[in-house]
């Protein structure tokens, strides 16, 4: 058992390392470049997807790495984590009239 | 002649303080916006101003980061159960409305009374929401602190959940039947928040809470798909217009996507009624900080007389007590995150003991 955990926590370290070089490799690329980054990205325009797609990329990557190392720290969401449903009251009775079947005499 | 404005527009150059700066301030802000929904941008913004960046690159570069931001947020909380994504759309539709409107005013006044006259109102509206509203808030968290940590709906939500005036919605994580037409001035007024003072969530989580009766927990969760959808369009703009400054965005974004994951994963460890707290208390001493800035705006417009040295001072305690705001707010979240988790900790070595014992 004690294996198993060993064994799971390797792989933790490894994805959150891999993770964190993946972002890392990101803002080097984006920060070694800056004069041409800045050149296209504020160019306006259709060149707009540019900002607006990196910022995805950014989030994807970098946002999972940073979720992998809160984990790999043991900080996670407790067990308990479904809200309790708000006591509201029930709204007030909708009184539709029902269909009556009424034969004519 | 799109380009000529561009040129113009200047881009600062980062050095290693500014680096840190933005990256620190964006993991704080992104604290606790995971924590109560919304926030940071009110520190951020003039914060990349006093770095010398021009207010519409400010504005531009912090709602690139805020959308993307709030989606991870929104995420992280959708996989707690916190989120109802129905509520957050719904109110975003209304907000978009409200964006329209507060652009229009801020644009008004903008030509009528100049860059002072609009700081003035920005400041203005600062004051009155975040005094009312906040200290509404902050009052009813340490009543519920005081009544055993227990929420209840309050009044208002419930007499308007039982008005039947169609369509009517049910919003099935919230917990909650409600006309559509009552969602619609918290979601307007969320988003002319936006347009004015850059954070829509104090006017649209403590109106989910207070007059459509959710709970502060889904609320705050909510107003995460709202900033995502809001935060979506307006960079979008602002990218069109070659205002982003994608270096700040993704410093910023560094430090609050830590940041918005550790306030989100604190929601499920505090009580309840702590949103609140942290959200009255941050709101509370904002107004304060934008207050101190009014004097300058009223000299400004030539309505008062100031001395240069008490200017400055009073802008300088207006930021400082602005960064005291996020700092205090987040060391709160963090402190109870803390005892919660030693609490948990505690428990289980109980736990643990009392096995032994059977055994």
């Amino acid at each position: 058992m004690a294996k198993a955990s060993d064994s799971n926590r390797a792989k933790m370290i490894g994805k959150t390392a891999g993770l964190g070089l993946a972002a890392a490799g990101l803002y080097a690329a984006v920060f070694l470049n800056a004069d041409t980054v800045m050149k296209y990205f504020t160019k306006g325009a259709w060149y707009a997807a540019l900002p607006v797609a990196t910022v995805f990329i950014f989030s994807f990557v970098h946002g999972a790495f940073a979720s992998e190392f809160w984990s790999l720290m043991g900080i996670e969401a407790t067990k308990k984590a479904q809200p309790k449903p708000t006591a509201a009251k029930r709204p007030a009775a909708r009184k539709r009239p029902r269909p009556q079947l009424r034969i004519d005499t | 002649m799109h380009d000529v404005a561009a040129e113009t527009v200047k881009f600062i150059d980062l050095n290693t303080a500014n680096i840190l700066f933005l990256v620190i301030v964006g993991f704080i802000g992104g604290l606790v916006s995971g924590f109560i929904g919304s926030g940071g941008a009110f520190v951020l913004t003039p914060g990349m101003m006093s770095l010398g960046v021009p207010g519409t690159v400010a504005v531009a570069s912090n709602m690139c980061h805020k959308f993307p931001k709030a989606m991870v947020g929104a995420y992280k909380r959708f996989k707690y159960g916190q989120v109802d994504i129905k509520l957050g759309l719904v109110m975003a539709a209304s907000a978009g409305g409200g964006v329209w409107v507060g652009i229009n005013i801020q644009q008004w006044i903008l030509n009528q009374w100049g860059e002072a006259g609009s700081n003035l109102y920005v400041s203005l509206s600062f004051v009155i929401i975040l005094v009312v509203v906040g200290g509404y808030v902050f009052y009813d968290a340490w009543k519920t602190a005081r009544t055993g940590g227990e929420e209840k709906v309050c009044a208002l939500a419930q007499w308007l959940q039982s008005i039947n005036l169609p369509p009517m919605m049910h919003f099935k994580t919230a917990n909650i039947r409600i006309s559509m037409w009552f969602t619609l001035p918290i979601g307007f007024a969320t988003g002319m928040l936006a347009a004015t003072i850059a954070v829509g969530g104090f006017i649209g989580v403590p109106g989910m809470i207070y007059v459509l009766g959710v709970s502060g927990l889904v609320a705050s969760a909510s107003e995460l798909v709202i900033a995502f959808v809001m935060g979506f369009g307006g960079s979008i703009k602002w990218a069109m217009s070659g205002m982003v400054d994608i270096r700040l965005t993704l410093l910023i974004l560094a430090g609050s996507l830590f940041g918005v994951q550790l306030g989100a994963i604190g929601t499920t460890y505090v009580k309840e009624h702590m949103i609140k707290v942290v959200m009255g208390s941050i709101m509370l001493i904002v107004a304060v900080s934008r207050a101190l800035a009014i004097p300058t705006y009223l000299k400004d417009l030539e309505l008062i007389t100031v001395a240069d040295s008490t200017n400055k001072t009073l802008m300088t305690a207006s930021f400082l007590s602005m960064c005291f705001a996020l700092g205090m707010g987040a060391l709160i979240i963090l402190g109870a995150m803390w005892r919660a988790k030693r609490a948990e900790a505690k428990e289980a070595a109980v736990a643990l003991e009392k096995s032994y014992g059977k055994v």
